[in-house]
């Protein structure tokens, strides 16, 4: 158990290592010469020194990376070229104030939907109701988030106007909330849909399991059945799945943040590509990544607490 | 056995609009015309957007590019991801850990956020969209070929063909690829569904191939302008596009269950 934990935790930290290592290569190495990247081939000389000058293009790249990792480290990016007068450290813990709650209210939402949709049809495996909700999740496993996205803006937000068509006040204004239900529908359909399938999927198995069958025969009644014996069981794997989904919408929420002009990591992320500004998108990376990994890691912990039969594997 | 026949269906529906409307459509789709917004009719199957473009031939013509972008893209990867996958597996040991430990990173990693760097140092074209969503296929076939190569490896008739002094890339691709053929090939089609879907995400935030050509994402917000005007600009590209995904995805879904018991087990990964 300690092993393994000991084990998961070098290899996350050499996972965010290497995540930083090769986005600082793919931005300031691979294109060359990144200042003239950074500046644009009609830029005047002075500008094109000072990028230089900045980027400190004159080092080595390793030692360049070693001085960035090590401001990194003490929570210090440099500053935004995009946006002028801001740490990229500050960006960064505002996008995460609303990329976090996002993330989180989707994946909540989605795991909701998969657990009512999913037991729903695991009930009668094969009856009507089973046929409509797998059919339901098939369809809605294939939706494309940000054209749902730009439907929910159009009739609820331009047509009816119940909700803001976008942006994000702030969490001082009482209606912040009111700006994530939206965007947090968007991306949760498609990803309920997939963990509908799988809730059924566990549920169906551990149904046709010997135990279930004893719970029966010593006289429980169907609900209890299905609640105190199938769901518990049924519900370990979702747990897990809950955990993976909200680590990719860390990073993933990137197209509906811009659909919903959502100011969050991935919102920066298109401005700091537009402004080629390299700390921010440096940063924006290195985070984002960095925690998808992180919580994705947990989750996977998190699961072998839950279930002690994987861990005599 | 159905899910098969509906998504095969779907499928041949979506690549026939666009291998026609490589060669005819309806309309120019790039004339502008005063007839701006007029509803779905039998002579605009689709209706007509802002500029009285008419929405089905815009549909086939921007189709190519997502259907091009995201098999290349499925192509490049699931070669890549395979490879490697299969030569993980096959040699075991401390690189094969190390081989899938690169997928896993890949995996944490998301299209969308790697499309936006590449396209900071490559330009905003196809070809950086192309390569993040061939890296963002590269683990599900490693992961695939991996654990199936590792569960084949030491069968019986893959253990004859050692010892009648096969090689590695021998075995791998005559012993073990064709019994890997089944999984695969659900692998390709749940793959392609997902790169359709990133493609267009990603040309809906001007990303992929740029103006004049159309494609179905940077339809989708172009018509996002005009929604209050008219919504059918802004239903039928992402429908066509949904109802492909589908079409995918049921074929993957209904290929698996076909597939012989052996390989069952691996089921395709899904983002």
């Amino acid at each position: 158990m300690v092993r393994l934990f000991v084990r998961r935790a070098a290899a996350l930290v050499l996972t965010v290592f290497f995540l930083a290592l090769a986005v600082f290569v793919l931005l300031t190495v691979i294109p060359g010469d990144a200042a003239r990247l950074v500046v644009g081939p009609e830029a005047s000389e002075e500008a094109y020194q000072a990028a230089r000058a900045a980027l400190g293009l004159d080092e080595p790249w390793p030692f360049r990376f070693a001085h960035w990792l090590a401001k990194a480290l003490h929570g210090d990016f440099g500053d935004s070229w995009a946006f002028r007068g801001w740490a990229v450290r500050d960006l960064l813990a505002q996008a995460l104030t609303v990329t976090v709650p996002l993330a989180l209210w989707a994946a909540i939402l989605a795991a909701l939907m998969g657990l009512v949709v999913g037991v729903g049809a695991a009930v009668r495996p094969g009856g009507w109701l089973d046929l409509l909700l797998m059919g339901l999740a098939q369809g809605g496993a294939a939706i494309p988030e940000f054209w749902l996205g730009v439907l929910l803006v159009g009739a609820l937000a331009v047509t009816l106007r119940l909700f803001p068509s976008g942006g994000f006040p702030g969490w001082e204004s009482p209606k912040a909330l009111v700006h994530l239900v939206l965007p947090g529908l968007a991306l949760a359909l498609p990803r309920g849909a997939y963990l509908a399938r799988m809730v059924r999927g566990s549920m169906v198995d551990v149904l046709s399991m010997r135990f279930v069958e004893t719970a029966r025969a010593k006289g429980a009644s169907e609900a209890r059945v299905y609640v105190r014996h199938a769901l518990r069981n049924a519900l370990i794997p979702l747990v897990a799945a809950f955990g993976l989904v909200f680590a990719r919408l860390l990073a993933g929420a990137l197209v509906i943040e811009n659909v919903f002009s959502l100011p969050g990591m991935g919102w920066y992320a298109l401005r700091a590509m537009g402004g080629r500004d390299l700390p921010l998108l440096l940063g924006l990376a290195v985070v984002a990544g960095g925690l998808a990994v992180t919580v994705s890691t947990l989750a996977d912990l998190g699961f072998v607490l839950l279930d002690p039969r994987i861990r005599y594997r | 056995m159905k899910n098969v026949y509906v998504g095969a269906g779907l499928v041949g529906v979506s690549v026939a609009l666009v291998v026609v409307g490589a060669l005819w459509t309806p309309a120019d789709p790039t004339a502008l015309a005063d007839r701006p917004h007029l509803p779905p009719s039998w002579r605009w199957p689709m209706g007509t957007d802002w500029f009285g473009r008419d929405v089905l031939s815009r549909v086939m013509v921007g189709g190519r590019v997502s259907w091009a972008v995201a098999a290349a893209a499925v192509a490049t990867g699931g070669a890549l991801g395979f490879g490697v996958g299969a030569m993980a597996g096959y040699l075991g040991g401390i690189l094969g850990e190390v081989l899938a430990r690169l997928g896993d990173f890949f995996l944490a990693f998301p299209a969308s956020l790697m499309a936006v760097l590449l396209a900071t140092v490559l330009g905003p074209g196809a070809l950086g969209v192309a390569l993040a969503l061939a890296l963002f296929t590269v683990p599900f076939f490693l992961r695939l070929s991996f654990a199936g190569v590792l569960a084949l490896r030491e069968q019986e008739f893959v253990v004859a063909a050692r010892a009648c002094g096969a090689r590695g890339p021998r075995i791998v691709l005559r012993h073990i690829l064709p019994n890997l053929a089944s999984p695969l090939l659900v692998q390709l089609s749940v793959s392609l569904g997902a790169a359709l879907l990133a493609e267009a995400g990603l040309a809906y935030l001007g990303l992929g191939v740029q103006p004049p050509h159309p494609s179905w994402g940077r339809m989708l917000r172009e018509a996002q302008t005009y929604f209050g005007y008219s919504p059918w600009p802004a239903v039928f590209p992402g429908l066509v596009l949904g109802l492909t995904v589908l079409g995918l995805n049921l074929l993957g879904d209904g290929l698996r269950d076909l597939a012989d018991p052996l390989t069952r087990k691996l089921s395709p990964g899904r983002p």
